[in-house]
Order: C-alpha cells, then structure tokens, then sequence
C-alpha cells in the first residue's frame, strides 16, 4: 500500500487546526445568528453543524489547492524536531487537559461569566433583558458569545460530562495553535526553526494554565496569533487562500473577546497597508484583493455586531473613550509604563521570553524584512491597546485593574510576539 | 526554555476561590429546589455569583444585606422582619442565605454548614 506523501501529514495538521479554530466560530455565530432569528438553540445546532463541517471542509480543499507546488512544501527527511517538538506540545496540552479535568472553571471569571452564560445556552438561552439587567452586568453582557455558545452546545451533554468536557475547550485552542504554528512556520523557515519557535511558544508557563483556566484569553490568543501567521503568508506567498484564512481568524477574535476587536483593526490596517504600499501593478486588482481578507473578518462576528448596534448592551470596567477622558487621565502612561515592563519580566509567567524578545528585535532592527517591520507594528499596535486600555480604566486604583488583568492581555500578544522573534532571528542567516 | 521547564514542574490546577462546604450546599439547594424556582440570595456577592451559576436555570436575586461580608452598615431588625415581604416582591419563594446573623420568618429547608435555605409561604 502506498504510504501519504509527508506533505499530506502537514495539510491534515493544519486542516486539523484550521477546521478547530474556524470550525468553532463559524458553527457558534451560525448558531446565534439562529437564535436572533428564534430558532432554538437545541434545534439549531443540527443546521449550524451542518452548514460548518460543509464550509470548513471546502476551506481547508480551497487553501490546499491554492498552495499546490514545491515552495510550500515541508521539506522531506528534516522533520524530525519538529516531530519532537510537536511531542513536548503534546505533553503540554495533556498537562492543560489534566489541570482543567483536575478543577474544570476554577478561575472566578470563568465560569462567572463565560460558564453562566454557556448554562444559560445549554438550556433556554439569555433571559429577557438579559443585555441592560445590571443584576447581571457582573458577567460582561457587552462581551461577545463565541466561547460560551461553543461551551453551551457541549453543557447540554447529560450525566455530569457537560462542565468537564467543556472545559478542555481551552486544551483544545492550545493544540490547534500549536499545530498552526509547527505547519506556518515550517512553511516559512524550514522544520528546524519552527521546532525552536514552537518550543519557545509552548514552555512558557503562562500557556498550559491559561488554557487550563476556563478563560477566553488562550482561545484569543489562538486567533490572533493564527491570522498574524496567516497574514505573514500571505505577505510571503500571496497565496489567495491565505488572505481568506487570516480574515476569517481575525472575525473569529472580533467573536471571542472586546478586545479582539481593536487588535482586529491594527491587523486588517496592516494588510490594507501591505496591499497598497507596497505591492505593484494596476490599483483595481489590489482594491479586489483586499476584499478577500475584508469580507470574511466583517462577515463571520456580523450577526454579533449586528445585535451589538441593535441593543447597546450594558458594559464595565472602563470610561467611555471620550477626548476629554483620554487626555484628563493621560497622567496613568508611566504608570501603566512600568507596570508592563514588571509584568514582562516576571519569570513565573513569561520565563525569559519578553526579555528575549525586545534584545532580539532591538539587534535586528535595522535589517528586518518589510513582513518583519509588519509584525512589529502589529505588535507594537496591540500592546498599545493593551496600554491605552487602562488610561480609559473605570476602576477606583487602575493599578489594581491592572494587576488582575494584564498577565492575561500579554498572553494573546505572545504568538505575534513570537513570530516576530522568529522573524527577527532569521534575518542574520539571510 | 530551561527556565520555563523549572516552573513547569511546579505546575497544578488553579485554585476557585470556592469552598467544599458552599459547594455541598448548593448542591443540596439544587436538590432541594425544582428548577423553574426564583430564589433570593441573602449573602456576599461571590456566593451569589456562584448560585446564579450553580443552581441555574433558577433565577435568583440578590437582596442587600451586606453586613455579611462587612461592606456596608448592619442590616436593621426591620430588614430581617421585612424580608418575606421583600422576596415575594421578586417573586421569590425561597431565600438562600449564607452566613447569616439571625433567620428569618420562614421554613427552614435545609442547612448545610453556614448555609441555610428557607421556604416563605405563598
């Protein structure tokens, strides 16, 4: 019997992690698009399951084909670390399903906003007025629904298996981002370097227990770490398919977190920017191009957004971003600064990671690729929304906000982070 | 990656904040209650939050006595007195309490260590 080509082992791992990371967000907004619609949630997951497994398949045949030829092949014969690399990935995320079966939701948020509402869309979905009850502005009405609604379907299992398995949600998003990530960066730098990469991504301490924790802040990370990746392919290759990826990922982080939604803008600026500055030729075929990544990122979160302008649920924790709120609490930045720096050095977290990423980048700086100088403001970009999100923090000592919450907002930085070191410690090979 | 393998050796499942004894008695609210009950929750707010989530689909509403967790001014006599009347406002028939100071009118259910949950009659 005639054994696969190796390269079909890489399209089945990317189609693997492709088919989790856009098959969940394609299926949920499916699902709550439903829901406005009023067709039940437990009527309507048969449809939406239907309709995804259809387009998640034709997603990852579309993005095959579009790739057919040598360049994007992992090269034969060479993969043996990142074979072993992909070991130690799997031995930390059987470490993250062992931490969140030990005590499945045990972070206070997680299951005080995201598993609350995943009960509720286990059973009858939201309440009535659900969106403006203060009673319940506790769990972030304003917040999006991919997490819950993907957790809901799994809570309606019976006999206790519901809370357990919807907690290996977060194991899951780690094992689709690490094989994302082994396959892209194999495509992009050869096996080697993506063994060393994926290992750098996956050891630090942060990872396993945030994918543990029943937080959205992994799932996140996934999507926005997979689209930089996406978009950095599409930069290289130019490949059609990969353009449809990164935007479809990026709909998915506009659906995950309010966050997502402001890194979602730095990412889509960026590729608009790519498009128009720096490829040449005739103006109306890159105009049409950029729809590629465009449509899909403003489609997949649309029945969410849609509801978003409908309703103006009811949101916390910061000031309107009004002029006068900027520039009146504009004297937080050193504080806000330092913090970032701390937290960044804190060993227990981050290992020697961020320490490593700011040297290497500094001594690269000057010969980085215009990909590289992309990744950098996408960086730069999302870490100042980070930053610029606690000028605007509504809570009575920012600092305490801070502390609760930023260990969190630097793990989805880190996938880009890494692409970034990785981008940049290949420049002195070239 | 040395470094992050030293901490990972440490690793171990994050800790809740919860504790056995909230837990055994929520558990024996949902046993306790059907589920299309309203309750009144009568406790700090992390119990609250934990019985919205636990007992769900019961709704369930929080009443201010927040002597409880020691944020604000004692609850008056008049408040315990009152409180039947306060729940079936919320259209509540039950009120779960937690660490309470005194009981109020009402048959008591059950209690499980500081909890207690009382059936006010229609």
């Amino acid at each position: 019997m005639r054994q696969p080509a190796p390269d079909l082992w890489w399209a089945l791992a990317e189609g693997l992690g492709l088919g989790w990371a856009v098959g969940v967000a394609v299926f949920t907004s499916i699902l709550f698009g439903l829901s406005l619609a009023g067709v039940p949630g437990a009527v309507g997951v048969y449809p939406a399951a239907l309709c995804t497994a259809a387009g998640v398949g034709l997603l990852v045949r579309f993005v095959g084909a579009e790739r057919r030829g040598p360049s994007w092949a992992v090269p034969e014969g060479r993969s043996v670390p990142l074979l072993a690399a992909l070991g130690i990935a799997a031995g930390q995320v059987a470490l993250a399903i062992w931490m969140a079966l030990c005590a499945p939701f045990a972070a206070e948020d997680s299951w005080a906003f995201w598993g609350l509402k995943a009960r509720m869309f286990a059973g009858d979905g939201l309440p009535p007025g659900y969106f403006h009850d203060p009673t319940f502005l506790y769990s972030h009405p304003d917040y999006p629904l991919n997490l819950p609604l993907a957790e809901g379907t799994v809570f309606r299992l019976e006999g206790g298996w519901g809370e357990p398995l919807a907690a290996l949600f977060g194991p899951a998003c780690l094992a689709a981002l690490a094989l994302l990530f082994a396959v892209g960066l194999a495509r992009l730098y050869g096996p080697t370097v993506a063994a060393l990469g994926l290992t750098v991504l996956i050891l630090l301490p942060m990872v396993p227990a945030s994918a543990a924790s029943g937080y959205a802040d992994l799932p996140l990370a996934m999507y926005l770490g997979s689209a930089a990746l996406y978009l950095l392919l599409w930069w290289r290759g130019g490949h059609r398919g990969d353009a449809v990826v990164m935007g479809l990922l990026l709909g998915g982080a506009i659906w995950t977190k309010k966050e997502g939604t402001a890194v979602a803008a730095v990412a889509l600026a960026l590729y608009v920017a790519g498009e128009l500055l720096r490829r040449h030729g005739p103006i109306s075929p890159r105009l049409r191009r950029l729809g590629w990544g465009i449509v899909p990122a403003l489609a997949l979160p649309l029945p969410w957004e849609l509801l978003l302008h409908g309703t103006r649920p009811l949101g916390r924790d910061f000031l309107p971003l009004t002029p006068m709120n900027l520039v009146g609490h504009l004297d937080r930045l050193p504080g806000i600064a330092a913090e970032f720096v701390l937290q960044m050095l804190s060993l227990a977290h981050w290992s020697l990671f961020w320490g490593m990423v700011g040297i290497v980048v500094a001594l690269a700086i000057r010969r980085l690729s215009w990909p590289g100088y992309g990744l950098l403001a996408l960086l730069t970009g999302q870490l100042s929304v980070y930053g610029c999100s606690y000028i605007l923090s509504s809570w009575g000592d920012y600092r305490v906000h801070i502390w609760t919450s930023l260990d969190r907002l630097l793990l989805q930085a880190v996938p880009v982070a890494l692409l970034l070191l990785v981008e940049a410690s290949t420049t002195w090979s070239r | 990656m040395a470094p992050a393998l030293l901490v990972e050796t440490q690793a171990q499942p994050p800790r809740s904040g919860t504790t056995p004894a909230l837990e055994l008695f929520l558990a024996e609210v949902r046993a306790a209650t059907p589920p299309s009950a309203h309750l009144c929750a009568v406790s700090e707010t992390f119990v609250f939050h934990r019985a919205r989530y636990l007992l769900y689909p019961r709704s369930i509403c929080l009443l201010e006595a927040p002597d409880v967790d020691g944020m604000a001014p004692l609850a008056r006599p008049a408040f315990w007195r009152d409180l039947p009347r306060w729940a079936r406002r919320h259209g509540a028939r039950y009120l779960l309490g937690w660490s309470l100071p005194q009981l109020p009118r009402g048959r008591v259910l059950l209690r499980s260590g500081p909890g207690v949950l009382v059936e006010f009659s229609p």
